[in-house]
């Protein structure tokens, strides 16, 4: 490409005049030189990048601190970019995200608990407090409800609504609302009320005759104050419900002036179509605000802490509760484990109670016997017992003893599959016994080597040598000498061994004490002393465990002859009587 | 969605809010209530394959004494002129109206609504008349709030016209 320069020094016309070319040179030559450096500047895009690249930011800078239409033509740019970026490869942006995020969703969760905590805490307050049963009866009165009721009496001022109205044709643009004011018909009601606010600000502006620069600022309807911030596109209207303070206004008027800055041209270019005022929704949000007295919100969560406590202390009364019944129960369980003649197949947890199932020998303990001790709910309690036949030595033996239901002075024992049965019995309950024994379920063989089955000879042989056994005392003395105590043991053994056999028999037993003396002395003091001597025979007999019923005191007054033939003795004379003819003999043992 | 503001214009008690109570909750009432200043109201109508928000301004009907406030009727899409079609002279006050519409905001849309057309016996107006009454190229629907028949076509010929470039 030629330039200007190259053309003027060029020797383009042949024949031309030099001294004319000379004269150029010399009087526009610098001229000359400039224009061929900026048509290049111009026709270079390299250096015109360059330089652009130079005041670029700049000049964004400036442009961006004169109005928001650099932000605002950039942004469908900056738009497409990040999707198309997004789109080709999310990573990096999840890169770049993923410190931000984890912040960020956990300030948001902290931020939920706290006001789920705050509201618990404002709930309790309400509920349990006697201002709280007042606004109650209120709500249960006036038919509002409770909810109302309370925010009503607490709420100093919030704003409930915020619409933003395009002036020229009243249409809303943007209409925040609070929660629980939101509805199905918001479209309709934002349109009706930016309608009517637009309207009334005119009717009121034409009928009170006011000047270009005045409006209609508030009014006031009932609880709710509307405050309108006016723009040159747009109103702002704020639905206020209590008293707002003075400082709102100042707010409400920012807002207005940033919404002014940012989105200017855009109020200007409405034609009808509010979505793209979306964008205006921060903005407003700022200017969503409530302030509650100080009973509705206290200064701390104590109460809402105390009920959390409170719950948790329950539920671990409640656990610990359980995890006791539980261990009771097994307490239980173990014991009917333990015990001969039951098997455990089902113990667990029913609902509430506990349930327990198995087997149960009818001869085996009691489940009722086995809860002694143990602090269980009988009502919550369900069991289930199958009978069934224990072979158990200790359920056969007591099995063997019901059946064959041996006398008191004989003993059964079980060794294996053999009962051995010994001390004394009739004929008659031996052979019985042999054939129930030996029918029951465990039982094999019978022996019965210590039994005694002749009763009356024992019996009589016994008498005789309780009888022929006095026990002698030191002269003028009362107390049993140690070889004396000694016999007297004997002679014990041998009374209570009486007192057993003689009944089997039908046989009745009487066991005399008399006491002498010898002959010196008188007889007053002999009498005194032969009494006495009968009396610790007694007491040592029954401390030996003979019984005191079978004992009888024959000492007498002794006649003349008799002191002469008499000794210092106290005399133990055993009778057996048999009033029944003797049983048939008994059989030869197996 | 886009949203666009009309108005209704017209004499006293031409059956504007009758129209309008009709347009959107498909209701009518024989008793008659003056409208004081304005009422507002709102209906979704298909357009093409949108939907349309008409925002409906029912302004207070014009007579001897009170004219149309001109200030209710600023950023309005299009309005609608109704006319009683049993009184004549209720045209006339349609003309001055949008005369004086026309002279504020400039050329508007709108469509001129001829109503009560359910009373036959007492009708004196007929469409091909506004052309010669007004000397204007108006087109009027006939219409009824009482029975409802041309009332969606009034909206949707408004509409039409709005949304039409």
């Amino acid at each position: 490409m030629n330039n200007v320069g190259e053309r003027s020094s060029s020797p383009a016309a042949p024949g031309a005049d030099t001294s004319l070319v000379e004269l150029r040179r010399v009087l526009v030559g610098v001229e000359q030189r400039q224009i061929a450096h900026l048509t290049e500047r111009l026709d270079d895009p390299i250096i015109r990048a360059q330089e652009t690249a130079n005041v670029l930011v700049d000049a964004v800078r400036v442009r961006t601190a004169r109005d928001g239409q650099l932000t605002e033509a950039l942004q469908p740019t900056i738009s497409t970019a990040l999707e198309q970026a997004v789109t080709h490869d999310p990573r990096p942006f999840a890169n770049a995200l993923f410190p931000v995020l984890g912040p960020a969703i956990r300030a948001a969760v902290t931020d939920m608990l706290s006001r789920a905590l705050a509201s618990l805490d404002a709930a309790l307050t309400n509920t349990f407090s006697v201002q709280g049963l007042r606004w109650r009866m209120e709500a249960w009165r006036t038919g509002r409800s409770f909810a109302e009721v309370v925010l009503l009496r607490t709420l100093v001022y919030r704003v409930e609504q915020l619409i933003l109205i395009d002036r020229m044709t009243g249409l809303p643009l943007q209409h925040l609302m609070a929660d629980d004011l939101r509805s199905t018909d918001a479209a309709h009601r934002s349109a009706m009320m930016s309608g009517m606010l637009a309207a009334l600000r005119d009717y009121a502006h034409d009928a009170l005759g006011a000047r270009s620069n005045e409006s209609l600022d508030a009014f006031t309807v009932g609880d709710l104050k509307v405050w309108v911030e006016q723009g040159p596109r747009v109103l702002l209207a704020a639905v206020i419900r209590g008293v707002p303070p003075e400082e709102m206004r100042v707010t409400l008027r920012e807002c207005g002036e940033s919404l002014q800055l940012q989105f200017g041209a855009a109020f200007a270019r409405f034609d009808g179509d509010a979505a793209p005022f979306v964008v205006t929704r921060p903005t407003l949000e700022r200017v969503f605000a409530a302030k509650y007295s100080a009973g509705a919100k206290p200064k701390s969560m104590a109460r809402a802490w105390t009920v959390v406590a409170i719950v948790f202390l329950t539920l671990l009364g409640v656990a610990g509760w359980w995890w006791y019944r539980g261990a009771r129960f097994g307490d239980y369980v173990e014991r009917l484990r333990a015990e001969p003649g039951i098997v455990i197949t089902e113990a667990e947890r029913d609902g509430l109670g506990f349930r327990v199932a198995g087997l149960r020998d009818p001869n085996a303990s009691a489940p009722a016997m086995l809860r002694l001790g143990i602090p269980l709910d009988t009502a919550r309690l369900t069991e289930q017992w199958a009978p069934y036949l224990s072979l158990d030595s200790t359920i056969t033996l007591l099995r063997t003893v019901r059946r064959v239901q041996p006398p008191a002075r004989v003993s059964l024992t079980l060794r294996g599959d053999t009962i051995e049965a010994a001390g004394s019995a009739t004929g008659v309950w031996r052979e019985s016994a042999l054939v129930l024994a030996l029918s029951t379920p465990g039982v094999r063989v019978w022996r019965d080597s210590a039994l005694v089955l002749d009763v009356r000879a024992r019996a009589d042989s016994l008498a005789q040598l309780v009888s022929t056994q006095p026990l002698t005392f030191g002269t003028g003395a009362s107390v049993l000498r140690p070889a004396e105590r000694e016999r007297l043991r004997v002679i014990a053994a041998q009374v209570r061994e009486l007192s057993l056999l003689v009944p089997v028999e039908g046989g009745v037993l009487e066991v005399s004490l008399a006491g002498f003396t010898d002959p010196s002395g008188s007889d007053t003091l002999n009498t005194r002393l032969a009494r006495e001597r009968a009396a610790v025979v007694r007491a040592a007999l029954v401390e030996e465990g003979v019984a005191d019923s079978l004992l009888l005191d024959r000492t007498t007054t002794p006649s003349a002859e008799a002191r002469s033939a008499a000794q210092r003795v106290t005399a133990v004379q055993a009778t057996v009587r048999w009033e029944l003819p003797p049983s048939r003999s008994p059989a030869p043992p197996q | 969605m886009i949203q666009k503001k009309v108005c209704l214009v017209g004499a006293l008690a031409v059956g504007k809010t009758s129209i309008v109570s009709r347009f959107v909750r498909s209701m009518f009432s024989e008793q008659y209530l003056s409208t004081v200043g304005v009422k507002i109201d709102r209906k979704l109508v298909r357009y093409g394959d949108d939907d349309v928000g008409l925002v409906i301004w029912d302004l207070a009907g014009e007579d001897a004494f009170e004219q149309v406030r001109m200030q209710y009727l600023r950023g309005c899409a299009g309005f609608i002129v109704v006319v009683d079609g049993t009184r004549p002279n209720t045209l006339e006050t349609a003309m001055h109206i949008q005369a004086r519409i026309d002279t504020e905001y400039g050329p508007r849309p709108f469509v001129v609504a001829a109503n009560k057309c359910d009373l036959a016996d007492e009708w004196v107006l007929r469409p091909d008349a506004l052309v010669g009454m007004t000397g204007q190229s108006w087109s009027g629907i006939e219409c009824s709030a009482r029975n409802g028949a041309g009332v969606e076509s009034v909206f949707q010929a408004l509409t039409q016209r709005i949304m039409t470039p």
